[in-house]
């Protein structure tokens, strides 16, 4: 028995070193990785501003190509890039489940949603009420507040579901291994056990405990978000008198958007599937359920903890011109040193 | 023993979630650049062979320049396009007074402090506004055998300033030197980001503690060097 243990002990001290090299081998990929989809992105924001100029001065078919060429491409990397949308929706298809036709279709609504926010935020402020592009551009920060504001009360929504269906879910009724440990780990369910005890009859799927109604916000709360660059372009598309070349980018930036939002939404879909197959195997239907419960809960946590971060640090994300928004130093000082009147954005 | 292993499945299967979810945090901040400029230098150097000031012409993005344009176009008042232009100039300047005109100078080891541009114009050339202005040393720099490098850089990476090119690499005329002897050589360095150094800042700038922003590892390094 004894001999046992320590061969246990030796190989778990050998699988931890592998999946230790492991995470350092991804790491140290997965940094060069974006390293280099950021020179992507910046090659094609490149290539883009001088498709739309260019497509300005001499309308032809292959200009026309080449736009929507590179604009399909931008819209991949820049999915592939960064962005608190991906890792809130990662993050809910992982914890709350899915199937693979509702993580498309919620990749597929959130980015065209992303794309509609920046046309009508143009078209509404530039077009409709006169606003200067770059004040447009500042009113990103606001949408963008939103957006985190309602990531954190996603989060906080599905941590209360989270914790009622926990709450529902049997204890200790069922017999079986996870049963066990489920009553053994929280006491303080106990009293619940009178009234629910009734097995594996309040079963319910996890496909359907992710209703429509947490998708809807989910993608609301991410799709909100309009990209400042994706602003930019159509505002600066406007003053070349090419508001419809910039919307048809714009739109084709979107479909490559959500390709590659598809793929990572895909990606985490099996891995649950994965992951609960494997749970399956090991443990009770009750057993189960409390665990995908915890998962739910963990997963409302990080988004709460995703929504919070991004509120704190969206303060000084740099969504806002560099060269003519006052620095925090300047801020301080007389209002005499202000831009003149008609520069000054609503916004501040 | 069964007990234990579903036990640990369970914190195995949280772990995944959270781990999942928390592994693209660090990077969130990890932005690419919404704008550019191409920026030529001109080191003058004085009669007694000392760096004085640092003349920069920027040039901004396509894009840029056409809201820019568009703001002044649209402003009120009877000042002419010119007047608009120079007071656009001085906001820029203003902006940027505090930041180190994003200038960032080193001779051998030490920084070097820069004084107050007073020297500055912006026009329009060809959809493009540019940006000249005159950053002087605190006190002119004898380089002898030191190079002297500067980096110009916005901190954010919102905007990406590099040297002005002509699709190979940097132009001739991207940095030279004014009053120089022939003792003194130039050279442009490309950025060479360390992808996990990227990374921490990356990471950092989520909770506000970088000391500098991304911006400094996508820099281009120029340097002067002149023979004693």
């Amino acid at each position: 028995m004894r001999r046992m243990t320590g061969a246990v002990w030796l190989g778990g001290l050998a699988g931890l070193f592998v999946v230790a090299g492991l995470i350092w081998l991804f790491q140290g990929g997965a940094q060069a990785i974006s390293l280099q989809v950021v020179a992507w992105q910046r090659d094609l924001h490149r290539a883009l501003t001088l498709a739309i100029t260019e497509l300005s001065g001499a309308p032809s078919p292959a200009a026309w190509a080449t736009l929507l060429g590179i604009s399909f491409g931008y819209g991949v990397f820049h999915a592939a890039g960064p962005g608190h949308g991906k890792a809130v929706l990662t993050t809910y298809l992982l914890s709350q489940g899915g199937a693979l036709r509702r993580a498309l279709a919620l990749s597929c609504a959130a980015s065209l949603l992303q794309a509609l926010v920046a046309i009508t935020l143009v078209a509404v402020l530039v077009h409709g009420l006169g606003w200067l592009t770059r004040q447009a551009m500042g009113s990103v920060v606001w949408v963008e507040q939103a957006s985190f504001f309602m990531v954190t009360l996603l989060g906080l929504w599905l941590c209360w579901r989270a914790v009622r269906q926990l709450r529902r879910t049997p204890a200790a009724a069922s017999v079986g291994a996870a049963a066990t440990i489920a009553s053994h780990d929280h006491e303080h369910q106990h009293h619940h056990h009178d009234h629910c005890g009734c097995g594996s009859a309040h079963h319910v799927d996890p496909r359907q405990a992710a209703d429509w109604r947490t998708a809807l916000a989910t993608v609301v709360a991410i799709g909100i978000r309009p990209c400042s660059g994706g602003v930019l372009l159509l505002g600066a598309a406007s003053l070349l008198g090419q508001f419809w070349v910039g919307v048809s980018a714009v739109l084709v930036m979107a479909a490559g958007t959500a390709l590659a939002v598809s793929a990572l939404a895909l990606a985490s879909v099996m891995a649950r599937g994965w992951a609960e197959r494997r749970l399956a195997r090991q443990a009770s239907g009750s057993g189960v359920q409390r665990m995908v419960g915890w998962a739910a809960l963990a997963g409302g946590l990080t988004i709460v903890l995703l929504g919070v971060s991004l509120s704190v640090a969206g303060v000084s994300s740099p969504s806002r011109d560099p060269l003519l928004t006052p620095g925090a130093e300047r801020s301080g000082q007389s209002q005499g040193d202000e831009a003149p009147a008609p520069r000054t954005s609503p916004f501040g | 023993m069964e007990r234990m292993t579903a036990r640990k499945r369970s914190v195995w299967w949280r772990r995944l979630v959270l781990g999942a979810a928390l592994s693209m945090l660090p990077g969130l901040a990890l932005a690419h650049p919404h704008g550019w400029i191409d920026m030529s230098m001109r080191v003058i150097i004085d009669d007694d062979g000392r760096v004085e000031a640092l003349h920069q012409r920027w040039r901004m993005d396509p894009f840029y320049s056409l809201v820019l344009l568009e703001e002044l176009g649209r402003a009120q008042g009877e000042e002419s396009l010119e007047q608009r232009l120079d007071l656009l100039g001085m906001e820029i300047r203003d902006t940027l007074a505090p930041q180190g005109y994003f200038t960032e100078l080193h001779h051998g080891e030490a920084a070097v402090g820069l004084g107050e541009v007073r020297e500055y114009t912006v026009m329009e050339r060809d959809g493009r506004v540019e940006f000249i202005f005159l950053l002087p040393l605190e006190t002119p720099l004898l380089l002898e055998n030191e190079p002297l490098v500067y980096r110009v850089f916005d901190p954010t990476y919102y905007i990406e300033i590099l040297h002005e090119e002509n699709g190979e690499g940097p132009s001739d005329d991207a940095l030279v030197l004014t009053g120089a002897e022939s003792r003194c050589s130039t050279r442009i360095l490309p950025a060479d980001p360390d992808p996990a150094k990227i990374a921490q800042a990356a990471r950092l700038d989520i909770t506000d503690e970088a000391p500098d922003g991304l911006g400094r590892y996508f820099a281009e390094t120029g340097e002067i060097q002149c023979d004693a």
